[in-house]
Parts: structure tokens; sequence; C-alpha cells
């Protein structure tokens, strides 16, 4: 009994917890448009059952809660997915990495890309899906109006800037991208097993790619640590237990070059509180080094 | 986020011209190589984790037979394009099958009757795995089941012999593979699933669990065939036991193939997973067992190669028929409609593991296509070439034979 009390309680606590924080668009968002089914809420490792394989991206991030919300009109359906994350930068993170070839519609207040498929909307430290499986062009404006309704009562934050530190010579548009841990790195390059650079889900790095018109196009990520002392020991790991597809050509006290299995090379950095790493160039740096 | 103190690595690299030294391939007897002392006691050099122990052996002891894979055609990819199969608006069903009935008979080199017989006796029990994962966006194609049934029942198999097959009822139904539109055919999936309660949305149990603590759908796998690996299955944990049946380190293989099913087409779709794939060798690998999802860390991709180690598949797998005629290249392995695109092809192997690669090998290339990131790292393909160790198929490019049409 004192357990039911318990779980009762635990899920008022959950419903106004709800409630306090930001509003869904009720039943008649727009005339007809009516909600289905109760709020969803997810925290933690409960995300899990929602999301079918990705949801490590969104913990790795710094995934706080989500709500899901369905909505009905006659044979037509839509689906609010609303992702609270643990700051604007992990947001930001989130929808680099989900948005794809960016084409955002101008009549929704922050940044966005959409299509008749689905909106993918970041605001603050908001990710926000707006899903219609029918991919139906007529049902653009009643998504947007679902956007818009819901942005509504999203608190206001301070900008991003992380990805202003990325240099913007040569940058390829983009081409920008956050990684927090593993999962996010996956797709860009394999240094090695686990956390490698030890992000541990805390420290962002910021990628993006670039045009060089002697070496190619290459990748640059930046991490910039807490302290120098994390940066050195993440520093030292990541030497210490390089993938072995890497092999290690030069080496100096806060630096190494390597060349990939695609006989691509990549240049490491340790500088202070930063390492700063270039992959998938063409030709092997010629580096001056600080002694 | 402190104030921007990052600069870019050129500016990093500005020094003092007498103090410097210069690493270049030209310079390379001034490299210092290896970890500097200082750093020694600090750095340690983790252990790669062990690789949890499966029994593999098991599978591997049993003689194959002339059905075990890599099957009739080892390393043979036929892929066939028609640009007008398939639009966002409508699918011709027509053409959809003159595609597949082309790719038999490439795949062979025979007509569709000769092929038939070099895969089926007329007293087979033909299962055909679909995947309904993004029904409707990206799951597999009803018109082209429509075709492989067409042609298994013109060459004398009977209507109820054939069962389309998924790990999960519901999403079987989702996909619209549905007794109503495949009138005569079986259509099972290997389990149930609460959606409503894993979601949360309901606190009553009882569509998936009874009385006694065991899932609903338990009775449908068999105890006695199992893949096991050294890692746990969470317990004390609704919503996993919902989804996967079983916790504990038994993945066990559904009896619809351990007791019913003589052969096996697997008709997966033409999509990723993260940076991998999620094709014809996962279609199986993560479909044909229970208790899953235990395995994606530790293992993730060597499952899709073990499980269809097991004689269960290995010798009953007939054909591998790879729905590319929409596809999706970044979102997978669930839809996302930002990612799916028209692609108006067919792939058609017995060898899944060269499918595989060669499905492998064309994602990287529309990722690259479409400005998404993509590591080509091989292992992210290691999974395929450890097949081509077990004999089990073939991964090595330049023994693959890919021919399109």
């Amino acid at each position: 009994m004192k357990k039911k009390a318990l779980l009762l309680s635990f899920v008022l606590c959950l419903s106004l917890d709800c409630k306090a924080g930001i509003i869904l668009p009720d039943d008649n968002f727009v005339p007809g448009w009516t909600t289905s089914g109760k709020t969803l809420r997810f925290v933690g490792t409960d995300l899990f059952n929602y999301i079918n394989g990705g949801a490590e991206l969104f913990r790795e991030f710094g995934f706080k809660e989500l709500l899901v919300q369905g909505y009905r009109h006659k044979d037509n359906e839509m689906v609010l997915e609303v992702y609270q994350m643990d700051s604007p930068e992990a947001a930001l993170g989130i929808y680099l990495m989900k948005c794809g070839n960016e084409t955002p519609i101008e009549k929704i207040t922050a940044r966005n890309s959409a299509n008749k498929y689905q909106f993918t909307i970041v605001i603050g430290s908001y990710f926000i899906q707006v899903n219609s499986y029918a991919g139906d062009e007529k049902l653009i404006p009643i998504m947007t109006i679902l956007a818009q309704q819901t942005l509504k009562f999203i608190p206001k934050e301070r900008p991003v800037k992380l990805l202003d530190n990325l240099p913007k010579e040569n940058l390829i548009p983009g081409s920008e991208l956050i990684v927090r841990g593993p999962y996010g790195l996956q797709p860009i390059y394999t240094f090695g097993e686990g956390d490698i650079l030890q992000l541990k889900s805390e420290i962002f790095g910021i990628v993006s790619d670039y045009k060089d018109t002697n070496l190619g196009n290459y990748t640059l990520i930046i991490i910039n640590y807490k302290n120098s002392e994390d940066a050195l020991l993440a520093y030292r790991n990541l030497l210490m237990n390089l993938d072995p597809y890497l092999e290690v050509l030069g080496q100096w006290e806060h630096g190494f070059i390597v060349k990939d299995f695609q006989k691509k090379f990549g240049l490491v950095n340790l500088n202070d509180n930063f390492i700063n790493i270039k992959i998938k160039l063409s030709e092997k740096p010629a580096v001056i080094i600080d002694k | 986020m402190e104030k921007q103190t990052y600069q870019s690595m050129n500016n990093s690299f500005k020094v003092n011209r007498r103090n410097f030294l210069k690493v270049s391939s030209a310079a390379s007897a001034g490299l210092i190589l290896g970890t500097p002392t200082l750093w020694a006691q600090d750095a340690q050099k983790q252990d790669k984790p062990e690789r949890p122990k499966t029994n593999l052996e098991d599978a591997l002891k049993v003689p194959k037979t002339k059905y075990s894979l890599p099957g009739a055609f080892p390393g043979k990819v036929v892929e066939i394009h028609n640009s007008g199969a398939m639009s966002e608006e409508k699918i011709d069903a027509e053409i959809v099958k003159q595609m597949f009935q082309s790719g038999i008979q490439k795949l062979t080199d025979q007509n569709l009757k000769k092929s038939f017989k070099l895969f089926f006796k007329k007293d087979d029990i033909v299962g055909i795995k679909v995947n309904p994962v993004g029904p409707g966006l990206i799951s597999t194609r009803l018109e082209l089941v429509d075709a492989i049934i067409d042609w298994l029942v013109e060459n004398g198999i009977k209507k109820g012999n054939i069962i389309i097959w998924d790990r999960f009822d519901y999403m079987l139904t989702d996909a619209g593979f549905t007794t109503e539109r495949f009138p005569g055919i079986g259509i099972e999936g290997l389990q149930t699933m609460d959606e409503t309660a894993a979601e949360g949305k309901a606190e009553d149990d009882s569509h998936w669990l009874k009385p006694d603590g065991t899932h609903v759908s338990a009775e449908n796998f068999d105890m006695d065939v199992y893949y096991w690996a050294d890692v746990e299955g969470p317990k004390d944990d609704k919503p996993y036991l919902n989804q996967h049946v079983f916790n504990g380190k038994y993945s066990y293989f559904g009896k619809l193939l351990t007791k019913k099913l003589t052969k096996i087409i697997n008709v997966p779709v033409f999509k990723n997973t993260g940076n991998g794939i999620s094709m014809a060798t996962k279609n199986l690998g993560y479909g044909a067992v229970c208790n899953t999802n235990r395995l994606h860390r530790p293992l993730f991709f060597d499952v899709c190669t073990e499980v269809l180690a097991f004689p269960v598949i290995r010798d009953k797998l007939a054909l591998n028929i790879t729905d590319g005629l929409r596809a999706q290249y970044d979102g997978g392995p669930s839809q996302n409609a930002n990612f799916a695109y028209i692609y108006n092809t067919q792939f058609f192997a017995t060898d899944p593991f060269a499918l595989d690669m060669v499905c492998h090998n064309l994602m990287v290339q529309k990722r690259k296509e479409m400005n998404v990131n993509v590591n080509e790292h091989p292992r992210f393909t290691e999974y395929l070439r450890y097949a081509e160790r077990l004999g089990l198929g073939i991964a090595n490019p330049k023994k693959i034979s890919h021919i399109r049409a």
C-alpha cells in the first residue's frame, strides 16, 4: 500500500512537473485537431523504451527529459517530441547530428530544418521534432502551427557560441558538428576504443570540414578541456590507446602525426587546455613545432 | 563555456624559428618515437575489453549440407535498377515483379523454373523474412513480397506453406503484412510485445506477462536451440522482458525456424544503422532470436555473423533479396523520412555476406554524396570478413562478382 502511495505521488509529481515546465499544444491548436492519448514522459534510461536505436547518442549528449504527444484529425496523425537536454550546446549538438542538409521554414522562429515528414528544431536547451508519418505536403501548415505553438512556451536562453570558435576561413558550410563522446564521434573517425578523447559526456568537441586547395578537404576537431591537466590526460590516453589501424609517423612532446588505413594523415596537437586534431589530410603535414 | 580561447591549428604551430623541430618525412631522424618516459608513469595502456565468449563452436561442429551458406553462388551479387518502379506517390507492381524475375535469372543464369529448382522443393515450407520497421516508409515493399510469392506458387509451393515472418507480430501488421492483404499465406511474428506497456502508457502487463512471470511468447522460442553469449540481459527490467521475452545469457531461436520452416528467403531493406548497415545479415542476426539488446554493445555486428552460422539459418537460408526500392542513408535503423530516398533497386544473392559488403560500400558512397559523415574504418565491415574466415560467405571485394543490370 505504501509502495502504491509512493508511486502515485511520484506520478503526480511527474505530471505537475510536466505542467510546470513547457506546455504542449492542447486540443484545437488548429480547429479539429485533438490530442491523441496522454502525454508520455521519458527520463534517463527510459528513453531506450522509446527510441529504437539511437538513445545512446541522446544520453551521451546530456538528455534530461522527453515529452511525446500525439495529435489527430480524422485520418491524419502527428507526433510532437520535445527533448530537453542539459544545455543549449547539447541541444544544438543533437540537432546538428539529426538535421541533415538544412531546409528551414522561415515561419518558425528558431533554427530548423523542415520537410513534409519531419520538422527538426532547436531552441535553447530543447530539441524538437514534429513528425507526420503520412508525408503529406498539405499538412505542412498544420505542422508549422504545432511547432510555433510549442515554441511559445520554451524559455529564452543564452545563444550558443561554441561553434564560433571554429576558424571561418575555408570552412565548408553545413559541415559543423558537436561531439560529446564516442557515439557522436563514431561517424566521424575512429581514434580508438570507447571514450578515447575522454569527453565523458561533459566536454564538447567542435568539428568541421575545411577546403584546402593543396591538401584536399580535411576535418578539424577542437576540444577545449576544463584545464590543461585534463587535456594532457586525454592526450596521453589517446596516444597510448590509438586504434591499431593508425600508424604513428612522428611524435614530439605535445603532438603526433598518424597515417590511417586509407593512407590519409592526421595531426594531433596538445596546446594548453586544447586538443586540436586534423584528420583526413591527403598529404603528410610538414609541421613546425615549438620545442 | 569560457570566453573564446580557441585557436586554429595553424596558429597553434606558429613558432620561433630558432626553437623548432621540423617534423616531416624528410626530417624523420628528428622524430621522437614512443612515449616520453616522463609520461610513462601516468599514461596507461588500456587492455581491449575481452570479447564475450559465445557458443559459436557448437554451430561450427555441425557438418554443412549442400544448402549451407554461402549457398549456390558464393560471392555473387546481382543489382537490378529500374527508375520506373517507384515514385514518392506510387509503386508499379508490374515493374517490381519484372525486376525480381530479372534478378533471380541473372543470379542463377537460368530461367525462373530452373532457378526455383536450384533452391526449393515443392514440399518446402518457405519463410519470407521481411523487415517491417518504418512501416510504409522503409519497410519491405509488399509488392516485392507479392512477386516472390507468385514465383513460389507458380512453381508448386502451396500458399499454405509460405509464411511471412518477423520477430514482432505487431510490426508485421503495421507494415501491411496481414492475412487480408496476403490471403492464404501465413503471417507469423516470433513474439508479441505490448507497446503500450513498454512506453509507459499502461500499467496493465497482462497482455504480455503471464501470472507465473513468464512472457506470453516464451513458448514460441526453442529452448534447445540457442545463441549463447556471456552477456546478461538485465534482470527485474519489465520493459526489457516485454521486448525481449527472456533476459539472461541465452537468445533462443524461434520455433518457427527450428520446427517448421525448411527454407528461408530473406528480404531486408537497404538502410543504415549508425555508421554501418542494417541489411541482410542484421535482418536475421537480430530477427531470428530473442533477448538481443544485451548483445548490441559488446558484440553488435558479430551477432550478424554468428547467429547465421547456426544450422537453423545456415542450412535453410536459400536467397537474400535486399529491397532498395526506397532506401535510407542516415537515421537508421528506425525510419527517418529526412534521409529516405527513392532508389529503385533490388539486390539478389545466396551469400548474405557478399551482399552486405556490396551494399555497405554503396551506402558509404551514398552518404558521401549526401554530405553525411561516414567513417570508413574497417571495423564496420569486420564482421563480414569474420564470416569469410568461418566459410559462411565472401567478403573480399576482389572475390565478389557484382553484376549490375
